[in-house]
């Protein structure tokens, strides 16, 4: 390795924080480039101040100061789960609740999807009716075709138009 | 006297007390770190309390087996960076540093640091950029290996060791504008 990544490596040799491969690269190189020897000495010294900063100059935290700061944050986590809350508004039910309400809206909204076709009362009313025409009436949605009866009072003569959704008359079978 | 394990299973079965018991031997390693996260004390309890308030909620969350020194030094460190972005100001959160070396402890042992070079010290981490920072004093000050710093920050270890290494660039620069002649020239 050259001077320029030996001194690359430095910083983190200093606190033994390279792999030991590295490290004994290193440490060879040290022995033998005067240079990069004093570098290293540089960094120890500044970084051994520093760290003796750390150690030595520390602050201690007062009995009371600690009491008071600890109670502080106890009064904070009560505030924020507070008891007086009723039971649907709890964390733990408030999404218990919301689960069932959304599990329930969901059935709702997708019900029709589950039901058959013949469920759709104007399609039940079509096909009772006109059990002639139920085939047909199953296969089409009940927007799709149209009956009309006409009876004729003199005569009792009965005619059903089925109609197409464009109001155009369906083929009789 | 109960076990960390102990308290923690009591602190998850609601017992609020085991809570204080459980943090009491960590409070000075977390006021320490949110203090020279934000430089400020006043700053730096409040900071802990946000960060012990969280501790007290998300307890749940706390995987059993893991370092819960670790997870607290996460809380602490996400509390102090919270911190900095709400108050934005990076800038002058070193204003305390007069106040900070006069209330520091001082030891026979750092006796040759006076007062000057503490502030001086002090002044090196504002060059730092918080995750900068941040790595630097889990790694250096609290300790912990890179390993653990990544977990800590969530971070690779690769970026521990480029934030690491970037850190302790800066700081020995700035240690050599400062005493040209070496702070501790005879001390190695």
């Amino acid at each position: 390795m050259n001077c320029k990544k030996i001194r690359k490596y430095l910083p983190l040799y200093i606190g033994a924080d390279l792999s030991s491969k590295k490290k004994e690269a290193v440490r060879v190189h040290l022995g033998s480039c005067g240079e990069c020897q004093k570098e290293y000495e540089a960094y120890a010294r500044s970084i051994k101040t520093a760290k003796e900063w750390l150690s030595e100059n520390t602050v201690t935290w007062g009995e009371g100061g600690w009491r008071r700061t600890v109670q502080n944050a106890r009064a904070e986590k009560a505030k924020s789960s507070s008891g007086f809350a009723p039971w649907p508004f709890k964390k733990g039910w408030a999404f218990a609740v919301m689960g069932a309400v959304m599990v329930v809206a969901v059935f709702f909204i997708t019900r029709p999807l589950f039901l058959g076709v013949e469920d759709f009362p104007g399609q039940t009313i079509l096909s009772q009716r006109h059990p002639q025409h139920e085939t047909r009436a199953l296969s089409k949605s009940p927007q799709d075709v149209v009956s009309m009866t006409i009876v004729s009072k003199d005569t009792g003569l009965k005619v059903v138009w089925i109609l197409n959704k464009n109001f155009n008359l369906e083929e009789n079978e | 006297m109960k076990n960390e394990e102990e308290l923690i299973e009591a602190v998850l079965q609601g017992d609020e007390d085991a809570f204080e018991l459980l943090l009491y031997p960590y409070r000075n390693n977390m006021l320490n770190l949110s203090y020279r996260m934000v430089g400020n004390l006043e700053d730096a309890k409040e900071v802990c309390q946000e960060a012990i308030l969280k501790i007290f909620k998300y307890m749940s969350g706390y995987k059993k087996g893991k370092s819960f020194k670790n997870w607290m030094y996460k809380i602490v460190v996400n509390a102090s960076n919270d911190f900095l972005r709400k108050k934005r100001r990076h800038e002058d959160i070193f204003m305390m540093k007069k106040v900070m070396a006069d209330n520091l402890s001082t030891s026979p042992e750092t006796q040759f640091l006076n007062k000057e070079v503490r502030e001086k010290i002090a002044d090196c981490l504002e060059d730092l950029s918080p995750k900068e920072r941040a790595v630097f004093l889990l790694r250096d000050g609290e300790g912990l290996s890179v390993k653990e710093a990544s977990e800590v920050l969530s971070a690779s270890s690769m970026s521990i060791r480029t934030h690491l290494s970037r850190a302790r660039q800066k700081l020995r620069g700035r240690l050599e504008k400062i005493f040209p002649d070496g702070p501790l020239e005879n001390d190695l």
